[in-house]
């Protein structure tokens, strides 16, 4: 199932640790060697190394590259060699900033299992943070004028079963009419309004209720949840 | 070392004078709206560039609404008797009608795209047609694609047209939960917009309107509302 790091506090906080990690490396490396080479020239080859002609792609939206031509260490060594031993000084920085392009790539990629940890994608509390803060919209005609029991919504977030969404027969029921039946109203006939998902995530998604109050409809991208209640979280007005 | 006091000084006049021109034509808060001779005289100007043959003329203008600091509405009538509105921006330090129409019907105006609370449901109808209200829509089509089912969306505002034949009306706060998610604009819509005009018995008036024209000078980021009929609602 679909996580999106998409947007994301995984999908800058990854690669910023990786920085962070690279720096401090770098910082370490170059205080301890022998032939001291003078520290922002030695940092400033670390960085040019760091420059790569790289393979970029996008999986779920996260942005990874891997390293494929040294660009930046090649550019280093054909300034560098031209005075004697200069290069040979310098070398082990502009190697150490296109090896960082490894763990660049390493901690991008990790967001998508690490997303997949913190954000589940079949828990509804992953869509809906705030169960006492929304309320109900009354979305489709077919809604009475009820109001939102919050308190039964919150209780049942963590035990809610997920249900096998019957989209198909949903769909046909309010569109088709055939002999023996007249249209059914709109199954899904309230939204919830004020959703914050859970921080970070950066998921953002249309979260139905059903008419009698016992179930769930989250649509979120291309993904769909349903979850059915054992207690209708709909009170007041024509509720059944 | 005066060279260098020469170029200092140099540099900080240039950028000075750069900082005065972008602050005044980009930065400074906006002036009052125009007078109605103004108005009239932009307004004019626009509608009759379309190269129509019919030269219309603005007679009257109806009302000033500002829809935030930097955008208004301005509802007007013509010399024979034809009503329109015009939409206007502040811009290089100036107020601009960014459009003209003497059609009148609905439109969604938004002011700043992407800023669900900037956008106005906008009209300007002659106050003689046999219409009792207006009626807004927010729909998203019920549809089932890829194993999702998505729920229809029908939600409604009227507005009673012998008060209002003209008007600028922000989207209800209800609506933007919906509209939020929508990104850009080269994407198809998830919802549209739509309206109705409805006699005193509910059944739908069609709305005639006289000659028309109009004129989009720049792009204010419009939307069409669809015309709907009591047969595509449920």
């Amino acid at each position: 199932m679909a996580t999106y790091v998409n947007g994301g506090v995984l999908s800058w906080l990854m690669p910023a640790i990786a920085w962070g990690i690279l720096i401090i490396g770098a910082v370490f490396m170059i205080r301890r060697q022998k032939n001291q080479a003078p520290f922002w020239k030695a940092f400033l080859v670390f960085m040019v190394g760091v420059f790569t002609i790289s393979y970029t792609f996008e999986p779920r939206g996260i942005m990874v590259r891997i390293p494929i031509l040294p660009l930046g260490v090649l550019i280093l060594y054909l300034t560098l060699r031209r005075k004697n031993g200069r290069w040979e000084r310098y070398r082990r920085f502009a190697w150490f900033g296109f090896a960082g392009n490894i763990l660049l790539a390493i901690m991008a990629l990790a967001a998508i299992p690490l997303s997949a940890i913190v954000y589940p994608s079949d828990d509804p509390a992953t869509y809906l943070s705030n169960p006492e803060k929304v309320s109900l919209v009354q979305s489709h005609p077919a809604a009475s004028n009820v109001s939102l029991d919050q308190k039964k919504l919150a209780e049942q977030l963590d035990g809610m079963t997920e249900a096998q969404p019957e989209g198909e027969s949903w769909y046909r029921e309010s569109t088709v009419e055939d002999e023996n039946q007249s249209k059914a109203p709109e199954r899904f006939p309230y939204l919830l309004s004020g959703v914050e998902p859970k921080w970070g995530s950066g998921l953002s998604s249309l979260i139905y209720v059903e008419g009698n109050g016992k179930g769930l409809l989250i649509l979120s991208g291309d993904t769909q949840y349903y979850y059915q209640l054992s207690e209708s979280i709909i009170k007041g007005g024509g509720a059944e | 070392m005066k060279n260098v006091k020469r170029m200092i000084v140099i540099v900080l006049a240039v950028s000075l004078i750069a900082f005065g021109f972008v602050y005044w034509f980009k930065l400074a808060p906006a002036g009052p709206l125009p007078g109605d001779k103004g108005a009239i005289k932009e307004i004019n100007g626009l509608l009759n560039k379309t190269g129509t043959n019919e030269k219309v003329q603005v007679e009257v203008i109806l009302d000033k609404v500002q829809a935030d600091d930097r955008h208004a509405f301005i509802p007007f009538e013509t010399d024979d008797g034809g009503r329109g509105f015009s939409l206007w921006v502040w811009k290089d330090h100036q107020w601009k009608a960014s459009s003209a129409t003497t059609v009148g019907y609905p439109v969604i105006w938004k002011a700043r795209p992407g800023d669900p609370s900037s956008y106005r449901m906008v009209w300007s109808l002659d106050p003689a047609e046999k219409v009792d209200r207006l009626a807004f829509y927010l729909i998203q089509k019920r549809s089932f694609q890829n194993e999702a089912y998505q729920p229809r969306i029908q939600m409604e505002k009227a507005i009673p047209f012998a008060e209002h034949p003209y008007g600028a009306i922000k989207v209800p706060e209800e609506w933007r939960t919906i509209i939020r998610g929508e990104v850009a604009e080269f994407e198809v819509p998830r919802v549209e917009f739509g309206w109705r005009s409805l006699d005193s018995s509910g059944e739908d008036v069609f709305i005639e309107g006289k000659d028309q024209s109009s004129y989009l000078r720049y792009q204010d980021h419009q939307d069409l509302m669809i015309p709907l009929e009591k047969n595509e609602l449920e």
